[in-house]
């Protein structure tokens, strides 16, 4: 009987044991996990600050949709970059082509364009030469005909015709001698042979065109004025206007600029001349920069902290150069230069980390 | 005297088998009590260690109202556990919105302490992505499953669609 009151005691002794220990060791978790939860373990929210936004901006390139009468030469930036942007633009060259009437003709058979008159002054045209791509180097030239009265010259003497008084200026005056009757093309080819020999040479590729047409083509460019067929039996066949503006780009030394503001204004230059109808247009490239301070009591994993600009996409912080340090301590502050050669401008800055977002507008 | 040592017999008998009940009980008891215990333990302690915090720019979330409806949001692991990013649940005004895709910034490929998943949520209402409509974005997210547990925890912050 005492055998077994003695094991019912052992069994209630070590059940009660078993509970303790139980008991005891959910206690014991009890108070860990109590522990973890009241520090749970997880990131706290930072503490940054943004400032200083910026945002250098670069040209990249010049546009342009219009512009004539001008010479080539600068553009010219307003004033809002630090490095100012050079650049310059380009203009058509101005080309032409003429011929001469239809031959004459005498029951059926060509007698020429031009007969000998005399006495009478010859016939004449004017055009102007270009002798350099810039405003006053328009020159202007007299080519004048002197008829001898045989299509065989020799037997009936040559030609009686006089300089006519319109050309004034006798280093820029040309003589084309031809013969009665010559035909067109003869006529073309003689005075294309004056034009070339001339000393000091026009500024003007000549050539031949179709059967009985010269072509000039500036070999300066810009605009020309004062063609005047004169009293020549010429016409103009085709004019194609020099001056118009072709091209733009960005030169030496500057090209682009830096730290550009805004947007420059751009204009031909003030010499360049024109119809005051250009417009140059700035494409901008922008990169951004801004500081960023830990204000709070703990570092901060720099690949913890994201940034978006202007609302566009999440990335994580960069800059350039690449940040060599990893963590950002309290009080330090970093400037963040971003490369981005984007064409917006800088709006928006937002810096994100752990629950913290913080956003400056510029 | 032979029959009340046969009744004392029974009676001890009988006491020792209710106390080996009640032991045995006790003692299952309090087991089973213990592993409930010891699984909200271990859910509160997950929980404890999970955290997601929004991230980006929450005044101009990246939007696309036309045709689809998109929202694209950022969500930091802010936590010391491994999220799950197979089982986020995105909400836009408290509507269940679809992810129709899931990524990670920086090149991670699992959603680890501090990286950055990127979730598009499309919604099923019309969204004017103009800066000037707001929206109440919650996100809820758990980990992996650890002893059978899995820690969770949601954010919600008023966003502005940009």
């Amino acid at each position: 009987m005492g055998a077994s009151v003695g094991i019912g005691a052992l069994i209630m002794g070590v059940t009660l044991l078993s509970v303790f220990a139980i008991a005891t060791t959910v206690i014991s978790n009890q108070a860990e996990v109590a522990l973890e939860i009241s520090d749970p373990d997880v990131i706290d929210k930072p503490d940054i600050t943004l400032s200083n936004l910026a945002n250098p901006g670069t040209v990249l390139s010049i546009g342009f949709t219009s512009g004539t009468g001008y010479f080539p030469g600068g553009l010219v930036f307003s004033d809002v970059c630090e490095v100012t942007p050079t650049g310059s633009f380009t203009v058509t060259n101005e080309q032409f082509r003429f011929r001469f009437v239809d031959e004459v003709t005498n029951f059926g058979v060509p007698t020429g364009n031009y007969n000998d008159t005399a006495p009478t002054d010859g016939d004449f045209f004017e055009f102007t030469d270009l002798t350099a791509s810039a405003l006053g180097s328009e020159e202007l030239w007299h080519v004048w005909f002197s008829v001898n009265p045989e299509i065989s010259p020799g037997v009936f003497g040559t030609s009686t015709d006089g300089v006519p008084v319109e050309a004034s200026e006798p280093t820029r005056t040309i003589e084309v001698n031809i013969n009665e009757g010559d035909s067109a093309e003869q006529i073309r080819d003689k005075t294309i042979s004056e034009l070339n020999s001339n000393t000091p040479p026009i500024q003007i590729a000549w050539s031949t065109f179709a059967t009985n047409q010269i072509e000039g083509v500036y070999s300066n460019s810009g605009p020309v004025t004062n063609w005047d067929s004169g009293n020549s039996p010429l016409i103009i066949e085709d004019i194609t206007a020099g001056g118009d503006i072709d091209s733009a780009t960005l030169t030496g030394p500057n090209n682009g600029g830096s730290g550009c503001a805004s947007q420059p204004e751009v204009d031909a230059c003030d010499i360049c001349g024109g119809d005051l109808n250009e417009d140059f247009t700035a494409t901008m490239e922008w990169d951004y920069g801004f500081d960023i301070t830990n204000t709070g009591d703990a570092p901060i994993k720099l690949s913890e902290i994201f940034t978006t600009i202007n609302g566009g996409a999440t990335e994580v912080l960069s800059s350039t150069p690449a940040l060599t340090v990893e963590y950002l301590f309290p009080g330090e502050k970093i400037s963040i230069v971003k490369d981005a050669n984007s064409a917006d401008s800088l709006s928006r800055v937002s810096v994100s980390s752990h629950g913290l977002n913080v956003a400056v507008e510029v | 005297m032979a029959d009340g040592g046969a009744t004392n017999m029974i009676l001890l008998i009988t006491a020792l088998l209710i106390c080996g009940a009640a032991s045995a009980i006790l003692l299952q008891s309090w087991t089973e009590t213990a592993s409930s215990v010891g699984i909200n333990q271990k859910q509160l302690a997950l929980d404890s260690q999970t955290k997601v915090t929004f991230s980006g720019d929450l005044g101009k979330i990246v939007c696309d109202e036309s045709p689809t409806n998109q929202i694209t949001i950022y969500l930091q692991n802010s936590g010391s556990s491994i999220l799950d990013e197979s089982s986020v649940g995105g909400f836009i005004d408290g509507t269940a919105s679809n992810i129709i895709s899931t990524s990670f910034l920086n090149g991670a490929t699992v959603w680890s302490s501090g990286v950055v998943a990127v979730f598009t949520l499309q919604s099923g209402e019309n969204l004017l992505c103009d800066g000037t409509e707001e929206k109440r974005v919650t996100a809820v997210v758990s980990t992996f499953a650890s002893g059978g547990v899995f820690g969770s925890d949601s954010v919600t912050e008023v966003v502005k669609l940009g």
